[in-house]
C-alpha cells in the first residue's frame, strides 16, 4: 500500500497526497490455497468499493502490484527500481532467506509473472545497497594514477583517516596536478559518489574542484569536527558539530572579507577563537559555539577596544566586516 | 636566569594555522599561571620529550619567549620549580580577560617571530 500511495501521486499529479484513508480502506485476504506446490491466492479488497473507480485508487494498486512483481523478478526499470526499492529494501534481507537451491517463489497478477530465488535475491540485495549520491569532501590529493585516470583523495571523517579513488575530471586536471605537487595543499571536491552499504567506494565524477587557502573558513570549521575530546593536555573539549555547521553557514552568508580570512583555533572549553591582523592592530574574536555570541577585542600597541557581537544577527556581521575593513 | 633566558612552551597542532600561533598558546588555561620550562636548564628537544613522554600530552613543537618580553607586558616571573625543577610560571594574576588576551597575543607574536625551536620529525 506504501507503493500504491506513491503510484497514486504519480498517476494524479494534481494531488499532493493519497486520500487520507487510502491505506486504511484496503485489506489483504487469502482467498485460496491449493495443494501440491503450494499456491496461495491473495485478494486486495476495498471496504468502500463504490469510491474505487472515481478516485483512481484501484488503478494505482494494480500498478503497484505489477511493479512489486517486477521487482521480485529483478525486472523493474532502473528509475522505478530506486523508488520502489526504497520501500521494499528494509524487508529484502529476510524475505526468502531460507530458500534452498532449486526452490523458488512465483508471483503473478493478471498482467505480470516473476520468479524469485536465491540468485535473484542476491542480485537485488547487491543492487539495493549500491547507489550514487552527491558528495562534498575536504581533503588532500595524494597519488595520481595516469594509467587508470584516477587520483587518491585523503580525508578525515569523524576523526578517522579515509582514502577514496576519484576519477580525473578533464576540466580540473591542472588544479589536481598543482594540488599533488604542493605540500599540505587542501582541496575541496564536490561530485558524484558511489556508495555500497552506505560506505563511499569511489567518486565517479567531479562537479567542482578547488585549491583551498590554508585559512579557508569552511574547510577549517569542517576540519574541527574531527577534533576529539582531550586534544589539549588530555582535557580539551571538542567544539560541537552542530555549532560548527551553524557558524559555517553564517560565515558563508554574511562574511564579506574574503581577502582577510581568520585564523581559527579551538579553545580548551570547546569554543572557538578567531584571530586576524589588520592595519596597526590584531583582532581576537572569542565565540561561544552554542549561543554564537562573540566577544571581540581589537589590540592596538597602546590600547584595547572590546565589542560584544551576536553572530545570529546580520547587523553584527556587518559590524565585524566593518571592523576588519577598518571603517567601524 | 636573566632577561635573555628563553621560557619554553609546547604548542598543539590545532594552535598553529598557516604558521601563526594562537594567542592561547601563551595564556593560562586555568588559574593565573602560565607554565613554561626554563630554557637555561633544559633544551627545547628535552622539554618536548618531557611534555609528551612523561606528562603524556600532545605537542606539535616548542616555542619560546624571553624573560624580557614577559616583563615588557608587565607580567611577573615566578621561579616556582614545581612540579619539576625546570618549571617557571608567568604570572597573570590581577589581569582581566581582555588584558590576558591582549598580552598573550603580544607574547605569541614574539614567539612566532623567534620561530619554532624544536619540531618532532
Amino acid at each position: 500500500m506504501d507503493i500504491a500511495s506513491e503510484v497514486f501521486i504519480e498517476e494524479n499529479p494534481e494531488r499532493e497526497r493519497a486520500p487520507r484513508n487510502f491505506k486504511k480502506n484496503y485489506y489483504l485476504s487469502m482467498t485460496d490455497l491449493t495443494g501440491g506446490s503450494t499456491v496461495v491466492e491473495f485478494t486486495i479488497s476495498n471496504r468502500i468499493p463504490q469510491q474505487v473507480f472515481e478516485s483512481g485508487e484501484e488503478k494505482s494498486i494494480e500498478i503497484a502490484i505489477d511493479d512489486f512483481i517486477d521487482y521480485w523478478g529483478n525486472d523493474l526499470e532502473e528509475d522505478k527500481f530506486k523508488k520502489r526499492g526504497a520501500r521494499i529494501k528494509p524487508h529484502l534481507r529476510l524475505f526468502g532467506q531460507s530458500l534452498l537451491d532449486g526452490e523458488w517463489m512465483e508471483f503473478s497478477s493478471n498482467n505480470k509473472k516473476s520468479i524469485y530465488d536465491q540468485e535473484i535475491r542476491h542480485k537485488l540485495i547487491e543492487k539495493s545497497t549500491e547507489y550514487n549520491d552527491e558528495i562534498e569532501i575536504y581533503g588532500e590529493v595524494q597519488e595520481l594514477d595516469n594509467k587508470s585516470e584516477t587520483f587518491r583523495l585523503h580525508y578525515m571523517e569523524k576523526g578517522r583517516e579515509r582514502r577514496v579513488n576519484v576519477t580525473l575530471g578533464a576540466d580540473y586536471k591542472d588544479s589536481i596536478h598543482t594540488a599533488l605537487k604542493e605540500d599540505n595543499q587542501k582541496v575541496f571536491v564536490r561530485g558524484t559518489g558511489n556508495f555500497k552499504d552506505q560506505k563511499l567506494q569511489k567518486i565517479e565524477k567531479i562537479d567542482d574542484f578547488q585549491l583551498l587557502d590554508p585559512r579557508d573558513i569552511q574547510f577549517k570549521l569542517n576540519d574541527l569536527k574531527n577534533l576529539g575530546d582531550g586534544w589539549f593536555e588530555n582535557t580539551g573539549k571538542a567544539p560541537s558539530a552542530e555549532g560548527l555547521t551553524k557558524l559555517s553557514e553564517l560565515f558563508d552568508a554574511y562574511y564579506t572579507e574574503d581577502r582577510n580570512l581568520p585564523y581559527i583555533y579551538p579553545t580548551p572549553e570547546g569554543n572557538l577563537e578567531l584571530e586576524w591582523s589588520i592595519t596597526d592592530a590584531d583582532v581576537i574574536l572569542g565565540i561561544d559555539i552554542d549561543s554564537l555570541i562573540g566577544d571581540l577585542l581589537i589590540i592596538y600597541d597602546d590600547k584595547d577596544i572590546q565589542y560584544d557581537l551576536n553572530l545570529n544577527t546580520s547587523s553584527d556581521w556587518k559590524k565585524l566586516n566593518d571592523i576588519l575593513k577598518g571603517v567601524y | 636566569m636573566d632577561g635573555n633566558t628563553i621560557l619554553l612552551r609546547q604548542v598543539v597542532s590545532d594552535w598553529i594555522v598557516d604558521g601563526r600561533l594562537s594567542s592561547q598558546a601563551f595564556r593560562p588555561f586555568s588559574g593565573d599561571r602560565l607554565s613554561t620550562y626554563d630554557g637555561d636548564m633544559i633544551s627545547p628537544e628535552e622539554t618536548y620529550r618531557h611534555y609528551t613522554e612523561v606528562l603524556c600530552n600532545k605537542s606539535a613543537g616548542v616555542f619560546g619567549i624571553t624573560c624580557n618580553e614577559v616583563e615588557g607586558q608587565n607580567l611577573g616571573i615566578i621561579e616556582d620549580r614545581v612540579p619539576y625543577r625546570e618549571h617557571i610560571s608567568v604570572n597573570f594574576q590581577g589581569v582581566g580577560s581582555g588584558g590576558r588576551r591582549s598580552k598573550s597575543r603580544k607574547l605569541a607574536s614574539c614567539a612566532e617571530y623567534r620561530g619554532c625551536l624544536y619540531k618532532p620529525d
